[in-house]
C-alpha cells in the first residue's frame, strides 16, 4: 500500500505530455529506439521526482509492539513488591522480539521516565521516586501514552497495587482504550505484613451544646491483633482503651461524650502490637456544637479574676478562667469559645503571632473580644501599636492632659556587635530601634526625648530635647546600626547623667538597653578606652537617682547570662524597673510599656463615676447614677467609628464597642476586680452588667443561612454554598466571604462565585494534611454565619496497603489483567501498518538514473 | 545552513561521470548519399557554426550539472530556518481551547492560523528533526508522539478542530517538558496559539436554572453577561425554552463590566418537552461560541400520591394545589396493599393499616401521627422542636417555635434487615420524625398529627410536605444536569451519551444522534447531549463559561510564554530544490529536442 503526504504534487506529471510533445517535434538525430529509451528514462526520472515531492510512503505490515511499563513507586508499595515489579519488567524485556521497543515510567504523585523507549531495551538502573505520598495512576497512564513511537502497536503495562489517590485512572484508561492504546495491568502484592490503621473518625457535624453523642472510629486491620486506642479531645487525652482487633473493619465507640465549646477536635490514635505504617495510626474529626455560649477569661492573676468569673457563671454563662500561660496559641483552641475576655495581662506575655491570631479570629471568624483595664492592660500593658490595639475601638496614644508632669526620657541603646544577631526576621538592633521610636510616639510634644547609641563610646542619635516634628528623628533612630565590642555601661550612664542635668523636667528617666551577656565597663577605668576616673556604675546610677534621675534597664538575655545580676542591681539602684527578655521581638512592647509607665499618661488612678453616653442594650436596665465609683482606669482615646457607651467623668472612654470584621470587639478601660472596681464587686448591678455586656459581644449564632458541602478534588477542596431563605426562595447576589485557616496556619479569604440561583462555589488549595477551619458569612446576614471544619488526617496513600484488584481489572478492560511476563510482547490482535518514507529512495534513484539518461543520449545507436 | 542528510555529498562523485560523458565524441552514423556536392557546403557552414555548437554543448553540460547538484542538495535536506535548526526534538503545542474559535479581522479563525503554522513546522520533520504534536483543550494530550515523518503530523492536523473547552497552557507545558526530558540533543517546545492583538468580545459567562425549593414547578434562571471589550457595548439577550422565546432583556455594559440577571418564575417544561433553555446574544463579535448558552429545565413529572385519610382539609388542599402531585383520596377502610405499587407515595393520615410492618408492603409510605415505629412511653405533651438535622426533608425549612399540642414518644429503631433510620426532627431525646430507607424503598413517620399543631399555618408546612413527598418519590430536584466543556462524567453501566451535540431544536423529521458513548463522557463542544439510561433519556447542557477563554483582549491570557511560534517557511527548502530540478529537467528535454542544446 502506498500513501502520499502531498498528493497535489502529482500535478507535476503534466510535464510528461510536454516530453512527448517535445519528442515528437524533435530535431535531434536519434534513432527511434534511442528516442524511446531516452523518453522512458527521462519520464521515469521525472515521475520519481514528482513522487518524492508528493511524499510517497509505503505502508508495510507491522507486528512490532511498543511497550511502556508504568511502575508504581508510591509509599504503599513495599520493597518486596518493588523488587517483584523490577523482576517482572526484566523478564518481560527478555521476551522482546526484533523491532519491539520498550521504556519504563516510574510514578507516584508525579511520573518520570526511568528508561527512555528504545528498541530491544535492556533493564537499566532506575532512580527512586522523590515524592511518593500519593498515587496518580491516571496521570501515569497519560504520561506513558505520550512516550510511544508512531506506527507501532502501543501497550502500557501498569505495575501497581491499584491504590489510586488521583481519582481519574478509570477515565484515562477508557480514553486510552478509545485511542487504540492497550492497558495491561499487573497487580503488585505486598508481602503479607501487619497493617492497622484508623480509617475514619465519625462525629456528628452539628451538635447541640450539652447533647451527648457517640464517637465512632473505624479501625481496619489485616490481622488479628491487639491495640491501645487513645482518644484526645482538644489535644487532651480523655480515654484510653485496649481493643482486640480481628481482620477487617473494627469499630471503636466512645459513648456519651459531652464536649464543651463551639468547635471541638477529637483525635483517635492507635498503638497496635503489630503494625507496619505509622502514618495512618491517627485520625481527626471536628464536632461543631451550638447552644450554650462559652467565654474565655484570661487574666494575669486568676485569683483576682474570680469575682468576674463567678458573676458570669451565676448568669448561666460557661466561663473558662485561665492564667497568663493559658492564652490561646492556636485557632482550634480559640474556636472553642464565643468571647475572649483579656483582663490585665501584659502584652509581654503574648507573642505578636498570638495577638494577630486574636485579631483574625474576631475579624474573620466572628469571635467576640473584650479587653479589660488594669496596670498591665492597654498602653501601659504594652499593647500600643499591636494587632490588639488595631482591633479595639480605642487608641492608646499619649495623653496630652495639661496636669501631667513633663517627662525627660533618654534611651541608651546597646549598639555592640552582638546586636547584629537575627531575631524574628530582623536584627536585634533593628527591634531595639523600633522600640525607641515607639517610645517617642508615646510621649507628648511637651516631653523631652533623646537617644544615645553606645558601644565603646556614646553617640548621640537624637539630642535630648522637645521634638515638634518626629518623623526625621524616628528615621534617624531606625537607622542606628550595630558597632563592635560590648556596651560600656559607665560611659553610657555618665553621658546620660550629663545630658539629663541640662534639661528642666519633673520626671527624668533613663532606659538602658543592654545585652545581658555583653555589658562591659561596670566601673570607671575598667576599660582603657573607656571613662577615666574612679567609681562604679552602681554608684553612678545611685547618684543619678539622688539627682531624681531614675533608670530602668531592659536586658536581652536570660537569667543565666553573666551580666544579668549586675543589670538587675543597676535597675534597683536607679529606682527603675528591670525587664529581662530572651525574645528580641518583644522589645518594642517593652519600650512602649516602660515609657507609658514613666510618663504616667496611661494610668489614671482617681475615682470616677461611669457616665452613660449612648443608649445600648449592653448598658440598659442599670441605674448608672447610683453605680459605685471606679477607682481608676486606663486612659485611651476613641477611634472615629467607635460607640462610646460609658465614659469617665473626664469624658474618656470607659466602655467602647464596635464591629470589627465579622465579630465585635470592646474595651472596658477600668477593671472588674478589687484594684479599681472594689466598690462594684458588691454592687447589685455588677453581675447583670457583665452578663449583659458579655452576651452582647458573643459570637452571633443564629440559624445558619447557608448549607455548605465540601468535596476533595485532588489537592483542592471544593465548596458549594447553598443560600436559601427559610421560605424556600433563593438568596441571590449575596456577598459571601469564606475564610479558611489551613493546617499550615495560612488564612485564606475567598469570595465565592454565584453559579446558579442560590448557589455559590469556591475552591481552595488543601496544602498539608490536617484540619481546615472554614467560616462562611455574609455582611447581609450578620447572624447567619456558619463555621465548619474539613479534616484530612493523613495522605490517602496510607489508607490502604492491600491490592485493589477490582480497579486493576477495570483498567485492563482494553488489555489483559495479570499477564505473564513472557506474554507482554505478544503480537497484537490488530497489527498496525508501519509507514516507510520513500522520498530519499526516490531522490537517490533519480540521481543514479541521471548519468544513464545522459549516457543514453550521447552514445551512438546503430541503425538496423 | 545545516544539512540534515550530509551523506548526500557522496553523490558528488557523479559529477565527473557526467562531465566525462560529455567528453564522449559522438560517432556519426554512416549513411549512403548520392552526391558530396551539398555536404561540402554543409561542412563549410558547419565550421562557421562551430562556436555556437560548442556553446550548446557547454550549456547542456551546465544544465545537467545544475540539475544533478540541485538533486544532491535536495537529498541533503538543507535547513535555513533558524528556529527549525535549533531543536532535534520539538514539541508543537496546538492550542485548541475555546478562545481559538475567535475570528481575526482578516476573516480567518485563530485556530486555522495556528494549524497552518503547525503544518509548516510538520513539513520540516526528518530523522534529525523530530516533532511531537500536543493539543491543549481541557487537558493536554498527545496527538502524535515524536515522529520523523511529516505524514502522521499532517494527518492529525487535518483532523483537529478547536474545542469549546477552557484549559491551562501550563498543563501542556508540563507535558511537553516531561516528553522532552527523555529526549537527547537539542529540545524545545513551541506554542501555537493566538498571536495577534486584542479582540473585543461580549460573552454569556453563566446560565443556570434551578427549581425553587418552595415551588418546584417554577425555576429561577441565572444569566451572566460580561463585556470583554475596550468600549461599552449594547446587546439584547433572548431567553428561550425549546425554541420558544420567553423573554428578551436589553443589556448595556461598560468596558469590562460583568452583570448577573435573575429571571424569576420560569415555568417548568411540560412532560413532552425537551426542556432546552437557551440564551442568545443579539450581537455578533469575534467569538461566536460564547454568544449562546445552554441549560436545561427538567420536564415536570407529577408524582402519583394516594392519601388514605378520614379527611384532612390542610393536607388535601396542599396536595390539590401542588402541581407536582397527582393525588387521590381514599377512605382507610378501602385500603388494600395491592394499591401501593400504583402510586409513588402513599400517605396514611392517622390510619395505620393493621399488621403493617417494615418491608411487609412494597412502596413508599408517609405516616402521620400513627406510625409503624415503636413508641417509648407516654405521648409527649406540647413538645418543642429542639433539633433539626440536615436531611433532604428538612432542607431549607425553618421550624423554630412550631407549637405542637401532642406527639407520640417515638423511639429510633436500630438498623436491621437493610433498613437505616434517621431522626431529622427531635424534641430533645425524642424523635418527632423518623425516616427509614433501604434499597428502593423509603418510609417516613411523623409522630404527630398536623392538625394537632400550628404547622399548617406556617410557611414551612408546604415546604416540609413537598420535601417529604419528593424524597419519598425519589425525586432529585437538583438534578438538572450541566457540564463545562471538557469536564469528565463517569457514566454508569446503563448510561450512554450522544457523541455529538445539538445546538438548535431539530425538526421533527430529523434523526437525533444516538447515545453511543459509554464509560467516560468528555464533551468538548457546547450544546445539548442526550443521556440515556434505564429510566429513559434526558438532556445534558454543555457550555464553556470561562472568562479566561472569552477575554480576547490580550494574548497574555492565552498563556503563551517563551517559545511562541515564529513564522517559518511554508515549504522546506528541499522541496524548492527538487521542484526546480524537475522543471529544469523538463525544460532541458525541450531545449535538446529543439536543438538549443546538445
Amino acid at each position: 500500500m502506498i500513501e502520499l503526504a502531498h498528493p497535489w504534487f502529482l500535478v507535476l506529471l503534466v510535464a510528461l505530455p510536454v516530453l512527448v510533445f517535445g519528442m515528437r517535434r524533435s530535431l535531434a538525430d536519434f534513432t527511434p529506439a534511442q528516442r524511446r529509451a531516452c523518453f522512458l528514462l527521462r519520464a521515469l526520472i521525472l515521475v520519481l521526482l514528482a513522487l518524492a515531492l508528493a511524499g510517497v510512503r509505503a505502508l508495510l505490515p507491522s507486528s512490532e509492539v511498543s511497550v511502556i511499563f508504568a511502575v508504581d513507586g508510591s509509599a504503599s508499595i513495599s520493597s518486596e513488591a518493588a523488587k517483584m515489579a523490577r523482576e517482572f519488567v526484566g523478564d518481560a524485556l527478555r521476551a522482546q522480539r526484533a523491532g519491539d521497543s520498550a521504556g519504563v515510567v516510574g510514578f507516584a504523585q508525579t511520573s518520570t521516565v526511568l528508561q527512555s523507549p528504545e528498541e530491544h531495551a535492556a533493564l537499566a538502573q532506575w532512580a527512586t521516586e522523590p515524592s511518593n505520598a500519593a498515587t496518580d495512576i491516571g496521570g501515569a497512564l497519560a504520561f506513558a501514552s505520550a512516550l510511544f513511537p508512531t506506527d507501532e502497536s502501543r501497550r502500557i503495562v501498569l505495575l501497581s497495587d491499584g491504590n489510586d489517590t488521583g481519582g481519574h485512572a478509570l477515565e484515562t484508561a477508557t480514553q486510552l482504550g478509545r485511542a487504540g492504546i492497550e492497558v495491561w495491568s499487573v497487580p503488585l502484592r505486598n508481602a503479607e505484613r501487619p497493617e492497622v490503621l484508623v480509617e475514619r473518625v465519625t462525629v456528628p457535624q452539628r451538635l447541640k451544646q450539652g447533647e451527648p453523642f457517640d464517637l465512632t472510629a473505624n479501625i481496619r486491620s489485616n490481622i488479628a491483633t491487639k491495640t491501645k486506642v487513645r482518644l484526645y479531645q482538644s489535644q487532651f487525652l480523655i480515654a484510653e482503651r485496649d481493643l482486640d482487633l480481628h481482620p477487617g473493619d473494627n469499630a471503636f465507640v466512645a459513648p456519651s461524650l459531652h464536649p464543651e465549646g463551639s468547635f471541638v477536635p477529637f483525635d483517635v490514635e492507635i498503638i497496635p502490637v503489630l503494625d507496619t505504617s505509622v502514618e495512618n495510626n491517627r485520625a481527626t474529626a471536628v464536632a461543631s456544637l451550638r447552644g450554650q455560649p462559652r467565654v474565655l477569661l484570661v487574666d494575669g492573676d486568676t485569683a483576682k479574676a474570680r469575682p468576674l468569673s463567678d458573676a458570669l457563671k451565676a448568669e448561666h454563662l460557661a466561663v473558662e478562667l485561665r492564667g497568663p500561660n493559658g492564652a490561646p496559641r492556636t485557632l482550634d483552641d480559640l474556636q472553642q469559645f464565643d468571647l475572649f475576655l483579656l483582663s490585665d495581662l501584659s502584652a509581654l506575655t503574648l507573642s505578636r503571632e498570638q495577638m494577630e491570631l486574636y485579631r483574625r479570629w474576631v475579624q474573620d471568624f466572628g469571635g467576640g473580644f473584650l479587653m479589660l483595664g488594669g496596670e498591665n492592660s492597654f498602653g501601659v500593658g504594652g499593647y500600643f501599636r499591636t494587632p490588639i490595639e488595631q482591633m479595639l475601638p480605642v487608641r492608646m496614644e499619649h495623653n496630652d492632659r495639661e496636669e501631667l508632669p513633663t517627662v525627660a526620657l533618654l534611651i541608651v541603646l546597646d549598639r555592640s556587635g552582638s546586636m547584629t544577631a537575627p531575631a524574628g526576621g530582623q536584627t536585634k538592633i533593628a527591634l531595639a530601634n523600633q522600640g525607641a521610636a515607639l517610645a517617642l510616639s508615646v510621649l507628648s510634644p511637651r516631653d523631652y526625648f533623646g537617644v544615645l547609641a553606645v558601644d565603646t563610646q556614646a553617640h548621640v542619635v537624637a539630642p535630648l530635647e522637645k521634638h515638634s516634628t518626629r518623623e526625621p528623628i524616628i528615621q534617624k533612630i531606625l537607622s542606628v546600626t550595630a558597632g563592635g565590642g560590648g556596651i560600656y555601661i559607665y560611659t553610657s550612664l555618665a553621658e546620660a547623667m550629663r545630658t539629663m542635668r541640662e534639661v528642666n523636667a519633673r520626671i527624668k528617666h533613663v532606659i538602658l538597653f543592654s545585652d545581658a551577656a555583653d555589658a562591659e565597663e561596670k566601673n570607671a577605668g575598667a576599660q582603657e578606652d573607656g571613662s577615666s576616673g574612679s567609681g562604679t556604675s552602681l554608684d553612678l546610677v545611685a547618684a543619678m537617682s539622688a539627682a531624681k534621675i531614675t533608670t530602668s534597664v531592659v536586658a536581652l538575655g536570660t537569667e543565666q547570662d553573666k551580666d544579668t545580676v549586675f543589670l538587675r542591681q543597676l535597675a534597683e539602684r536607679g529606682q527603675g524597673r528591670f525587664y529581662l527578655t530572651a525574645d528580641a521581638t518583644t522589645l518594642p512592647q517593652i519600650f512602649s510599656t516602660e515609657t507609658m509607665k514613666v510618663s504616667q499618661s496611661s494610668l489614671v488612678e482617681e475615682p470616677t463615676q461611669a457616665v452613660p453616653v449612648l443608649k445600648s442594650t449592653l448598658t440598659a436596665g442599670l441605674d448608672w447614677a447610683q453605680s459605685p465609683l471606679l477607682l481608676g482606669y486606663n486612659a485611651t482615646k476613641p477611634k472615629p467609628t467607635a460607640e462610646i457607651l460609658l465614659a469617665t467623668e473626664r469624658g474618656e472612654p470607659l466602655l467602647a464597642t464596635w464591629r470589627y470584621g465579622l465579630g465585635q470587639s470592646a474595651a472596658f478601660t477600668s477593671d472588674a476586680k478589687a484594684r479599681w472596681a472594689s466598690e462594684w464587686l458588691t454592687w447589685p448591678g455588677y453581675g447583670k452588667f457583665w452578663a449583659q455586656l458579655v452576651r452582647g459581644l458573643l459570637r452571633k449564632s443564629g440559624p445558619a443561612a447557608f448549607e455548605v458541602t465540601t468535596r476533595e478534588s485532588g489537592e483542592r477542596l471544593d465548596l458549594r454554598v447553598d443560600a436559601v431563605t427559610p421560605e424556600g426562595a433563593f438568596r441571590n447576589r449575596l456577598p459571601i466571604t469564606i475564610t479558611a485557616r489551613t493546617p499550615d496556619d495560612t488564612t485564606l479569604t475567598l469570595a465565592p462565585v454565584q453559579d446558579a440561583p442560590g448557589s455559590y462555589r469556591a475552591s481552595l488549595p488543601l496544602g498539608k494534611d490536617g484540619t481546615t477551619v472554614l467560616s462562611i458569612s455574609s455582611p447581609e446576614l450578620p447572624d447567619g454565619g456558619l463555621a465548619l471544619a474539613h479534616t484530612r488526617s493523613y495522605p490517602r496513600e496510607f489508607l490502604s496497603t492491600e491490592t485493589n484488584e477490582p480497579l486493576l481489572r477495570q483498567l485492563a478492560a482494553h488489555g489483559r489483567y495479570a499477564p505473564a511476563a513472557a506474554d507482554i510482547f505478544a503480537r497484537p490482535e490488530h497489527p498496525l501498518q508501519r509507514r516507510r518514507d520513500l522520498t530519499n529512495a526516490l531522490l537517490i534513484a533519480a540521481l543514479l538514473l541521471m548519468p544513464l539518461d545522459i549516457f543514453l543520449r550521447r552514445r551512438t545507436w546503430r541503425m538496423k | 545552513m545545516t544539512f540534515l542528510q550530509p551523506f548526500a555529498v557522496w553523490f558528488l562523485a557523479g559529477v565527473p561521470v557526467i562531465v566525462l560523458l560529455y567528453f564522449l565524441r559522438l560517432k556519426r552514423r554512416t549513411s549512403t548519399v548520392s552526391t558530396h556536392l551539398f555536404w561540402q557546403r554543409v561542412l563549410q557552414e558547419s565550421s562557421q557554426r562551430a562556436f555556437f555548437h560548442r556553446l550548446r554543448h557547454l550549456l547542456s553540460l551546465l544544465l545537467h550539472l545544475l540539475i544533478f547538484l540541485l538533486l544532491i542538495a535536495a537529498l541533503a535536506r538543507p535547513v535555513l530556518d533558524r528556529l527549525v535548526g535549533e531543536g532535534t526534538s520539538t514539541v508543537l503545542i496546538l492550542d485548541s481551547r475555546a478562545r481559538m474559535n475567535a475570528t481575526e479581522p482578516d476573516g480567518r479563525s485563530r485556530f486555522a492560523k495556528a494549524v497552518e503554522q503547525a503544518r509548516n513546522y510538520a513539513r520540516q520533520a526528518s530523522g534529525q528533526r523530530q516533532f511531537a504534536l500536543l493539543t491543549l483543550d481541557a487537558t493536554a494530550s498527545v496527538a502524535v508522539p515524536f515522529s520523523a515523518d511529516e505524514k502522521p503530523l499532517l494527518d492529525a492536523l487535518e483532523k483537529l478542530q478547536p474545542t469549546s473547552a477552557a484549559g491551562d497552557i501550563a498543563d501542556a507545558r508540563r507535558l511537553a517538558d516531561a516528553l522532552l526530558a527523555s529526549r537527547k540533543g537539542e529540545r524545545r517546545s513551541v506554542v501555537l496559539s493566538a498571536q495577534d492583538g486584542t479582540l473585543d468580545n461580549l460573552a454569556i459567562t453563566r446560565l443556570a436554572a434551578r427549581q425553587l425549593p418552595a415551588s418546584p414547578e417554577t425555576s429561577e434562571v441565572l444569566l451572566e453577561v460580561q463585556n470583554f471589550g475596550r468600549t461599552p457595548a449594547k446587546t439584547d439577550v433572548e431567553l428561550s425554552l425549546d425554541g420558544r422565546a420567553l423573554e428578551v432583556k436589553p443589556f448595556t455594559l461598560a468596558a469590562g463590566e460583568r452583570r448577573q440577571e435573575i429571571f424569576t418564575s420560569v415555568p417548568r417544561a411540560n412532560r413532552s418537552a425537551r426542556g432546552w433553555l437557551t440564551a442568545k446574544l443579539s450581537t455578533t463579535d469575534a467569538l461566536a461560541l460564547d454568544d449562546t448558552a445552554f441549560a436545561t429545565l427538567p420536564p415536570a413529572r407529577a408524582s402519583r400520591v394516594l392519601l388514605v385519610s378520614k379527611g384532612n382539609i390542610f393536607l388535601e388542599k396542599f396536595l390539590a394545589v401542588d402541581p407536582s402531585v397527582k393525588f387521590q383520596l381514599l377512605a382507610p377502610e378501602a385500603w388494600q396493599p395491592a394499591l401501593a405499587p400504583k402510586f409513588e407515595v402513599v400517605i396514611f393520615d392517622d390510619a395505620l393499616p393493621a399488621s403493617f410492618d417494615l418491608g411487609s408492603f412494597t412502596g413508599n409510605f408517609l405516616f402521620l401521627k400513627s406510625t409503624p415505629f415503636a413508641t417509648a412511653g407516654k405521648p409527649l405533651e406540647q413538645p418543642l422542636i429542639s433539633d433539626v438535622e440536615a436531611h433532604a426533608i428538612t432542607r431549607n425549612i425553618s421550624l423554630q417555635n412550631v407549637s405542637i399540642a401532642r406527639a407520640e414518644s417515638l423511639a429510633l429503631p436500630a438498623p436491621r434487615d437493610g433498613w437505616t433510620f434517621a431522626a431529622p426532627l427531635r424534641a430533645f431525646d425524642h424523635p418527632l420524625l423518623i425516616t427509614a430507607e433501604r434499597k428502593g424503598q423509603r418510609i417516613a413517620g411523623l409522630g404527630f398529627a398536623v392538625l394537632d399543631s400550628d404547622l399548617p399555618l406556617r410557611i414551612a408546612f408546604p415546604l416540609l410536605m413537598s420535601n417529604t413527598l419528593h424524597w419519598l418519590a425519589g425525586d432529585a430536584p437538583e438534578s438538572a444536569p450541566a457540564l463545562l466543556a471538557g469536564e469528565m462524567l463517569t457514566l454508569t453501566d446503563a448510561q450512554h451519551v450522544s457523541a455529538t451535540p445539538l445546538t438548535a431544536t431539530p425538526r421533527a423529521k430529523d434523526a437525533l444522534p444516538e447515545p453511543s458513548v459509554a464509560g467516560v463522557f468528555q464533551p468538548l463542544h457546547n450544546g445539548y447531549y442526550q443521556l440515556a439510561d434505564a429510566e429513559g433519556s434526558r438532556w445534558l447542557a454543555v457550555n464553556t463559561f470561562s472568562a479566561a477563554e472569552s477575554d480576547l483582549r490580550s494574548t497574555a491570557s492565552a498563556g503563551a510564554t517563551s517559545a511562541t511560534a515564529q513564522p517559518i517557511a511554508r515549504w522546506p527548502l528541499w522541496h524548492w530544490l527538487a521542484g526546480l530540478a524537475f522543471v529544469l529537467f523538463t525544460v532541458e528535454w525541450w531545449l535538446f529536442h529543439r536543438r538549443k542544446t546538445e
